[in-house]
């Protein structure tokens, strides 16, 4: 009875709320996949070299604006370079770090997780110790520590995004397994000779994997938002290399002078995890209602 | 809640302080040392091996940890490089810049946030719900640094109506608060209305209304006794995080606090100082964190028993 009066309010809100909610989720995944396509051809996109410095045509404001000049869409920055071309190019760097980060995560995570649950006893406490210990230092504090303490360079960079959030996916990862431990087929398929490996990516993986993609998506925003403030507090990806962060970091001192040097990437960061935010709680719903 | 349970979260709480100090020593230490940053590349040899004599830099990691640990446990944590002073003493200095701040934006997110969360859902599916919930996505999706720079543009730029940096008045804490409540408070929202969500569509709540209460007597007796669970907890996490959560903020409005210490220190690599607020962070959250599991057993009796170990 409870069950059928929850479905039918379900279904009657879901009626409801049917075209503006799916033209937002429609609008977001459209905003991602061209940001996605912009990244992935940057070298054709750019107009300009994104580092080529032009000291006659600095701060040059947006086309529209008074004193703008037509060649330079967006304007130009302190140094006379083309904004356009470095927004361009800190999309894609600003992406394929978000997208590593969340990936290497996701396996790195889930592989420990399914450590724990199978190895159980000490393995487990020591990883569980671990997970608590994570759980006890704010990320961000973890990532200044090493980042300033290591010599930045972008594969430690990417590195330590891409145990940003781990903890979560091995809870996650360890629960699932253990439960699926405790249903018949991982016992089934075990007395049939199958290796843990085998068990783990064949049979409990695939079982789990709705639950992973959703974290994944909520991890992606996480990333990038982590990636951008430490770029905008200069302990990020270094020049020449350009991230939106750095990008907002370097426009602040013009704030007053040239306020499109900040506004254009901050605009570009903001509809970026908006839009996988939306993303990702549509996923949710669709996949795993019961993450809520 | 059983007092084994007590004992053994506690126990887990100091391990895990000891697990942070450790790590951050040996991240530190095993890193490089600070010689040339702060002496500079020309520094004479006598010199440099002064300064490593004089701080222990000479000696062996294992040695200057055990004597890290030694002297920590006499309350001594190092001297701050850059300053001459003890450690302890610089980041103490900056503590209370930090507390007020935080103190003033915790208040602030927790009302505005789980107040709007429950307005949210309690009229579920309505206009203010989604209007709220816009709100909410659009402030959980903004970085606070963009919002910090977002509201420096608009009331110290454009309008001249506030200082965008430093601290003294009480015209210096409106935006660097409402930066950091606009994030945490959105956080708050969507948290709240889901916790109230899950909690109102459950039988129990179909069984109060039959039995004659009205919907908020039931409520306030029954959804929101079980909503607050979850709340507390993220309440708990972010009360944690006080120290540590205004390092963003505290860099974007030349804030005189703890967080932007930890950002300068770490450029420059003062590393007592580094490990000193790394685990001032450390036991703060540590502490909540233990704080809110009891309040947790105090709250829901099955916890201590059931989850008691997980």
């Amino acid at each position: 009875m409870q069950n059928t009066i929850t479905k039918d309010r379900r279904i009657l809100i879901e009626k409801k709320g049917f075209s503006i909610k799916n033209l937002i989720v429609i609008i977001a995944a459209g905003w991602l996949l061209s940001m996605l396509i912009i990244g992935f051809f940057a070298p054709f996109i750019a107009p300009f070299d994104y580092q080529e410095i032009s000291l006659t045509g600095r701060l040059l404001p947006p086309v529209g604006m008074e004193g703008a000049d037509s060649a330079h869409f967006l304007g130009t920055d302190d140094l006379g370079r083309d904004i356009l071309s470095r927004l361009v190019y800190s999309i894609r760097l600003s992406l394929l770090v978000a997208i590593l980060g969340t990936l290497i995560c996701a396996v790195v995570g889930t592989t420990i997780g399914f450590i724990a649950a199978h190895f159980r006893g000490a393995v487990d406490d020591f990883i569980m110790m671990l997970v608590d210990f994570q759980a006890s230092l704010p990320f961000m504090i973890l990532a200044l520590a090493v980042i300033a303490f290591f010599e930045n360079s972008i594969i430690l960079f990417i590195g330590i995004m891409g145990i940003y959030g781990w903890e979560r996916y091995a809870r996650f990862a360890r629960g699932l397994a253990l439960s699926a431990e405790e249903q018949g087929y991982a016992v089934a398929v075990r007395t049939f000779g199958a290796s843990p490996v085998r068990i783990y990516l064949h049979h409990i993986l695939p079982n789990v994997g709705n639950t992973l993609l959703v974290n994944m998506t909520l991890n992606f925003p996480q990333v990038i938002m982590l990636e951008t403030s430490l770029s905008f507090l200069g302990l990020g990806i270094q020049p020449p290399n350009t991230s939106l962060g750095n990008m907002v970091g370097f426009g602040r001192d013009y704030i007053l002078t040239a306020w499109w040097l900040t506004i254009i990437p901050a605009a570009a960061i903001f509809l970026t995890t908006l839009s996988m935010s939306i993303l990702g709680d549509w996923v949710r719903d669709k996949l795993d209602p019961a993450l809520k | 809640m059983n007092s084994s349970y007590l004992i053994r979260k506690v126990l887990r709480a100091m391990l895990t302080v000891l697990m942070v100090t450790t790590f951050v020593f040996l991240i530190l230490r095993l890193s490089g040392d600070p010689t040339v940053s702060v002496l500079g590349l020309e520094a004479s040899p006598e010199a440099v091996e002064a300064f490593r004599a004089k701080w222990g830099l000479d000696q062996p990691v294992r040695v200057q940890y055990f004597d890290f640990i030694k002297n920590a446990l006499h309350g001594d944590l190092g001297v701050s490089i850059l300053e001459g002073k003890p450690a302890l003493e610089t980041v103490a200095a900056r503590l209370p810049d930090t507390l007020i701040l935080m103190i003033i934006t915790t208040v602030l997110t927790f009302v505005v946030g789980i107040s709007s969360g429950l307005l949210a859902s309690l009229y579920h599916n309505s206009n203010k719900d989604r209007i709220i919930m816009l709100f909410a996505v659009a402030g959980y999706s903004m970085p606070t640094f963009v919002v910090g720079v977002l509201l420096v543009m608009f009331f110290s730029v454009t309008l001249g109506w506030l200082p965008s940096s430093g601290s003294g008045t009480w015209a210096h804490f409106i935006l660097p608060v409402l930066t950091m409540t606009i994030v945490e408070a959105a956080i708050f929202a969507r948290f709240t209305r889901s916790a109230m969500l899950e909690v109102l569509y459950q039988p129990y709540m179909k069984t109060a209304l039959a039995k004659g209460l009205s919907w908020w007597q039931a409520v306030r007796r029954h959804a929101l006794p079980n909503a607050a669970i979850p709340v507390v907890t993220i309440m708990g996490f972010w009360v944690g995080l006080i120290i540590a959560g205004a390092v963003i903020t505290e860099s974007i409005f030349g804030w005189p606090g703890v967080g932007r210490l930890l950002v300068y220190s770490v450029k420059h690599r003062d590393y007592n100082v580094v490990q000193v607020i790394v685990i001032f962070i450390s036991c703060s959250m540590v502490i909540t964190n233990l704080t809110v599991d009891i309040l947790y057993g105090l709250l829901d009796p099955r916890v201590s028993v059931v989850k008691g170990d997980q």
